[in-house]
C-alpha cells in the first residue's frame, strides 16, 4: 500500500517505511544508539531525496533523545557546564552544517557528498567497535584499561573547572568537539552520539556515569536548533515521514529493550560492527555502479 | 379526424427533433473535438498518480497531434559523469522548463515528422529536437515519467482514445492540452483546454504551513513528536 509524502513529493510503500522504522528502532534499542546515522542512509537507499532524509532524521533524533534527557535529568546525570560548552560549539557547527547542505543541494552534489560522508563515518565507527571488541577480548583479555589518560588536549589554554566531571581542562576541546558534532548534525541529520561518547570518555576523560546524560543533553538541544535551521534554510522536513518513523522506531526500540539482556553483549558489538560495514558497502556500491538514469531533473 | 391531425402533428414534431439531432451529430462529428474524463486532479495523501482518459473524434482523412504541456518552472538538470571509478553529479540550472510533457499522435505521424512542423517545433521545443541539451532534458523527464511519447488508439477511423498516467511526482499547476489537426502536413485546426493539477487535503495544508508558517510547522512537529515518543515509551516500556 503506497502513500504520498507531501514534502518529499513521492509516494512510498507504507509497509517498507514501517519496517524500516521498526528496524532502525530495533537496532537503536539493541545497541544503545540514537539511530540517526543508520536511518539517514537507509532512507536515501529506499528512495527518499537526500535533503529530506537528512531533515527528517533530525526530527527522529530529537524525539528519541529528548525522552532520554528527561530521565537523566531526573537522575542528575547531566554535567550542565560541559553540556553548555559543547552546545555553544554545536550551535555554530549545526548552522555551518545546514549551510553546507544547502550549498550541496544547490550545486547538485548532495548525494555524492552525503554518501561519501556516511561511508567514512560508518566504516570508522565499525572499525572502532570491532577493534575495541577485539582488543578487549583477544589481545588484552586480562589487562585493565585506564580510561582517563592525559594527552595534548589537557595542555590546551583557557582552562575551566568542570565540577560535576571533576575535570580541569581547556574549554576549546569540548567547544571543538561540540562544533564537529554540530556540523555532522546539520549536514547529515545524525545526532552523533556514537562519535561524541568515545570523544567524551577517551579525549576529555569524563566519567562514564555523566557521559550519556551530557551527550543526550547536547544532542537534543543541537537537534532542536537544527530543526529550525533545516526548515528555514532547506525546507526539507517531511511531517508525515517523520511521524511514521518516530512511532515505528519507538516500537522497534521497545521490542529490542526487552530482548537485549538475553543476548551476549560482545557478540552484539561484533554484529553491530558488521551491520555498519554492510550498510556502508551498499552506499559505496551506489557510488561505483552505473546509474540507472544518467540524467536527473529536479524542479525548483 | 381531430385525433388523426394531432397524431400527424405529434409525429412530425418527433421527426423534426430527430432530424435536428442527426444534423447536430453530423456537425459534431465533422469537426474534430476532444475531451478528458477529468479536468481537475487533486494531489492528496492518497495520490499515487492518476489515470486520465483522452477521447474524441476527428475527420477520417486528418491526423491529430496532442501535446500536454505542464507549467514552466525553473529546474536543475543533473548529469552523472564517470570520473575514475566514481559517478559524479554535474548540475546546471534550467529556466522555464515544462514540468510535464506528453505527446500523442494518430498512427500516421512519426515523431520525426512532427519535428518537421515548424509551428510545433517553435511552440514546443521539447519535441524530438536532436540537440544534446533537449535530449538530456527529455531523458531526465522520462526517467521520472514526466515525458510521454505515445500513439493514440484509433478506434474506427474517426474516434480516438488514449489512457495515460499523470505520475505521483507531478508538480501542481495547469497542464495545457493542445490539439493540432493536420491535413497534408499542414495544421488546419488548433484547439486547447486546461487540465488543472492542484494540491488538496492534508498534503496541501502541510506544504502551505511549511512555506508560510515555518515556525508553526516545526513547533507542531516538535510537540507531536515529543508526545508520540513519550506515548510509545509509556506503552512499550519495560516493567
Amino acid at each position: 500500500m503506497n502513500f504520498y509524502l507531501p514534502i518529499a513529493e513521492i509516494s512510498i510503500n507504507i509497509y517498507i517505511l514501517i519496517s524500516l522504522g521498526i528496524g532502525i528502532g530495533f537496532i537503536s534499542g539493541l545497541f544503545g544508539i540514537g539511530g540517526g546515522f543508520i536511518s539517514s542512509p537507509l532512507l536515501i537507499l529506499v528512495g527518499i531525496p537526500p535533503a529530506v532524509a537528512v531533515g527528517t532524521t533530525t526530527v527522529q533524533v530529537f524525539a528519541s533523545t529528548s525522552t532520554g534527557v528527561v530521565s537523566h535529568f531526573q537522575r542528575k546525570n547531566i554535567d550542565y557546564q560541559m553540556g553548555v560548552t559543547m552546545v555553544i560549539g554545536g550551535l555554530f557547527g549545526t548552522f555551518f552544517g545546514v549551510l553546507i547542505l544547502n550549498n550541496l543541494k544547490n550545486i547538485g552534489l548532495i548525494d555524492n557528498y552525503l554518501n561519501s560522508i556516511y561511508i567514512v563515518l560508518l566504516i570508522i565507527t565499525a572499525t572502532f567497535i570491532l577493534y575495541e571488541t577485539a582488543k578487549v577480548n583477544i589481545v588484552h583479555k586480562d589487562k585493565k584499561f585506564k580510561l582517563h589518560q592525559h594527552s595534548w588536549i589537557h595542555g590546551l589554554p583557557l582552562k575551566f573547572k568542570y565540577r560535576k566531571s571533576k575535570l580541569y581542562i581547556s574549554v576549546l576541546a569540548p567547544l571543538f568537539i561540540g562544533f564537529l558534532i554540530g556540523v555532522l548534525t546539520g549536514l547529515t541529520g545524525i545526532g552523533g552520539g556514537f562519535i561524541l561518547i568515545p570523544c567524551m570518555i577517551y579525549l576529555l576523560g569524563m566519567k562514564t556515569i555523566s557521559v550519556i546524560g551530557t551527550s543526550l543533553f547536547n544532542i537534543t538541544i543541537v537537534a532542536f536548533v537544527s530543526l529550525f535551521l533545516q526548515i528555514y534554510i532547506n525546507q526539507n522536513i517531511d511531517f508525515v515521514l517523520a511521524l511514521v518513523l518516530i512511532v515505528s522506531s519507538s516500537v522497534g526500540a521497545a521490542v529490542a529493550s526487552r530482548i537485549v539482556d538475553l543476548l551476549d553483549q560482545e557478540n552484539l558489538k561484533v554484529t553491530f560492527g558488521m551491520l555498519l560495514l554492510i550498510i556502508s558497502s551498499f552506499l559505496a556500491y551506489d557510488l561505483f555502479r552505473t546509474p540507472e538514469n544518467l540524467f536527473i531533473i529536479n524542479y525548483v | 379526424m381531430i385525433y388523426l391531425e394531432h397524431l400527424r402533428i405529434y409525429l412530425l414534431s418527433i421527426m423534426y427533433k430527430f432530424l435536428l439531432i442527426i444534423l447536430l451529430f453530423c456537425k459534431i462529428t465533422l469537426a474534430s473535438n476532444f475531451s478528458l474524463d477529468e479536468f481537475d486532479i487533486e494531489i492528496n495523501s492518497n495520490f499515487l498518480g492518476k489515470e486520465v482518459v483522452l477521447f474524441g473524434n476527428k475527420d477520417k482523412e486528418s491526423s491529430i497531434i496532442f501535446i500536454f504541456e505542464g507549467e514552466d518552472k525553473d529546474a536543475k538538470l543533473t548529469t552523472k559523469v564517470k570520473e575514475g571509478y566514481l559517478w559524479i553529479n554535474k548540475t546546471r540550472s534550467l529556466n522555464n522548463q515544462p514540468s510535464f510533457f506528453a505527446i500523442f499522435t494518430t498512427p500516421k505521424i512519426t515523431l520525426n515528422e512532427i519535428f518537421l512542423l515548424s509551428t510545433l517545433k517553435e511552440k514546443h521545443p521539447l519535441i524530438s529536437n536532436p540537440s544534446v541539451r533537449l535530449y538530456e532534458i527529455r531523458k531526465a523527464m522520462k526517467s521520472k515519467n514526466l515525458f510521454i511519447e505515445e500513439e493514440l488508439e484509433n478506434l474506427n477511423g474517426n474516434l480516438f482514445l488514449k489512457k495515460f498516467l499523470i505520475p505521483d511526482n507531478i508538480s501542481p499547476g495547469n497542464i495545457k492540452v493542445y490539439m493540432y489537426e493536420l491535413k497534408n502536413n499542414q495544421i488546419i485546426k488548433t484547439s486547447s483546454k486546461n487540465l488543472v493539477i492542484k494540491k488538496g487535503g492534508i498534503s496541501f495544508k502541510l506544504e502551505e504551513l511549511l512555506k508560510k508558517e515555518s515556525f508553526i510547522y516545526v513547533f507542531i512537529l516538535i510537540v507531536i513528536s515529543l508526545l508520540l515518543s513519550l506515548l510509545t515509551n509509556l506503552i512499550f516500556r519495560r516493567k
